[in-house]
């Protein structure tokens, strides 16, 4: 596995939806992390408060695993490892 | 939990509709339980009032976060099954400009709708490999799409005829496919049926979901009288053979709207939260703000083209000014920003209801009024 899922290293991959609101991030976060190998990490950046409870639910029910969320101003950031297929 | 195999040893597959309300959350559980695959498919139509709510409390609205959720992607979480948001909206227009089956007691095409929605489900069954599509559909709970006539439509204009499952009304109706092979137990699908929800929330609390949103219905602004109403008036003063975009969409679920001429229409916005929508999602739109009194700020849309005459902006100027602080000053200055065309305006608010209502868009939608001139009503 390799070290990209610790919080501190670069994500593998940079999803900014900024200015997009729901259902626009998480259909965009389930087509990025399909294409992404297992084991890597995306970042997902966006302003839609909505993300804060739909990436983790959408994680916990597609079984990936939730980094990070960190909130800086109006942005929020969330990592997440690819540990699966996103069905 | 074991998993439900069919006779060549694959592991069952089925596609799910949720909307993460008490119903389909419910179907989710009974064919999850039974050990069969789920991917539940949560489809956005651009017209759903919950996704609007989230949008508003990004802007600054109430940020409840049981408002501000996407209750499919919940249903999803507690139930341990995956869940693809799918975006219809673009070519869902087409159902509601022109829908088979007729409308509700609004711009409501339920029935086609349901349909339009079953036949993307069957696309993605068909692409996934799986075995059925199911629903959270109960029998006689809805009066448009849920009798049992209706439902024998959906599903044969869905094409799904036999692969479509109802597992909360199951036993009562048909055995299908799945249960005639065995992929599922139709002894373990359920008997209910009618407009009580009691058996579904004992259900859900036996079953320890305690979080399930509580039946509401109407989450399609479709259903919404006032929406529908603002709909139609849009839909009146289309160019021939143009149909609303998204943006249009949007622009009827906020503010105050008025019909100022056949190519122009007046959108207030009634709190700060709408004044940031209307910003953000309509930077090229013409805006119109009073200047040093804090007041709202309206947009006016225009048919391509199309430039408000010097009367129409002093009037729309003049209820611009009505809904701010200065509505009592004898004079407020007005701005109407035109991308990089500005103009000034010194201008008396509107004060009499009287001068304010003949552009006010009804709120009251009168079905007989549609423009396909419709008296199709498949609602009892």
């Amino acid at each position: 596995m390799p070290d990209s899922n610790s919080a501190e290293s670069s994500p593998d991959q940079v999803l900014d939806t900024r200015g997009s609101y729901c259902p626009v991030p998480v259909i965009e976060t389930a087509k990025t992390m399909a294409a992404m190998e297992m084991g890597q990490v995306l970042e997902l950046i966006s302003d839609d408060i909505g993300v804060k409870l739909d990436i983790p639910a959408w994680c916990q029910g597609q079984g990936q695993r939730m980094l990070t969320l960190e909130e800086e101003g109006r942005s929020i950031r969330i990592r997440i490892l690819k540990t699966g297929d996103v069905a | 939990m074991e998993a439900r195999l069919k006779a060549d040893g694959s592991r069952v597959k089925a596609i799910g509709l949720v909307s993460g309300g008490l119903d389909s959350t419910l179907a989710v559980k009974v064919i999850r339980d039974q050990g069969i695959e789920v991917v539940a498919i949560n489809f956005s139509t651009g017209f759903c009032r919950s996704d609007h709510h989230r949008a508003m409390g990004s802007f600054g609205a109430d940020q409840d976060p049981k408002r501000l959720r996407n209750e499919a992607l919940r249903a999803g979480a507690d139930l341990g099954v995956p869940v693809r948001v799918v975006d219809i909206s673009q070519d869902y227009m087409g159902v509601i400009l022109k829908p088979k089956h007729g409308y509700g007691a609004n711009m409501n095409p339920c029935v086609d709708c349901r349909a339009y929605m079953l036949d993307a489900a069957r696309v993605i069954m068909e692409e996934e490999g799986a075995d059925f599509v199911f629903t959270g559909e109960v029998l006689g709970q809805r009066p448009m799409s849920q009798h049992l006539r209706a439902m024998k439509v959906i599903e044969k204009d869905a094409g799904l005829k036999d692969r479509l499952l109802r597992p909360l009304s199951a036993q009562l109706l048909a055995a299908t496919l799945p249960e005639r092979e065995g992929w599922v137990d139709r002894q373990q699908l359920l008997r209910l049926q009618g407009r009580t929800r009691k058996p579904q929330l004992k259900l859900a609390k036996d079953a320890e979901l305690k979080d399930v949103p509580s039946p509401a219905g109407g989450c399609c602004y479709l259903t919404d009288e006032v929406y529908s109403s603002r709909f139609h008036d849009h839909l009146m003063h289309l160019e021939e053979d143009a149909a609303p975009d998204a943006k249009d969409v949007l622009l009827m679920k906020v503010g105050r709207h008025f019909r100022m001429g056949p190519k122009l229409k007046l959108v207030v916005a009634r709190d700060e939260a709408e004044c940031n929508f209307l910003t953000h999602f309509f930077p090229e739109t013409i805006k119109i703000e009073a200047m040093d009194v804090v007041g709202p700020l309206a947009v006016a849309q225009v048919r391509p083209g199309y430039k408000p005459t010097a009367l129409e902006c002093e009037t729309m100027g003049r209820m611009v000014a009505r809904y701010g602080k200065g509505k009592n000053e004898a004079k407020v200055t007005v701005v109407i920003r035109d991308g990089e065309d500005e103009e000034v305006f010194e201008l008396a608010p509107m004060q009499e209801e009287s001068e304010i209502a003949p552009f006010r868009i009804p709120e009251k939608f009168n079905p007989w009024d549609r423009k396909d001139g419709s008296d199709k009503k498949t609602s009892s």
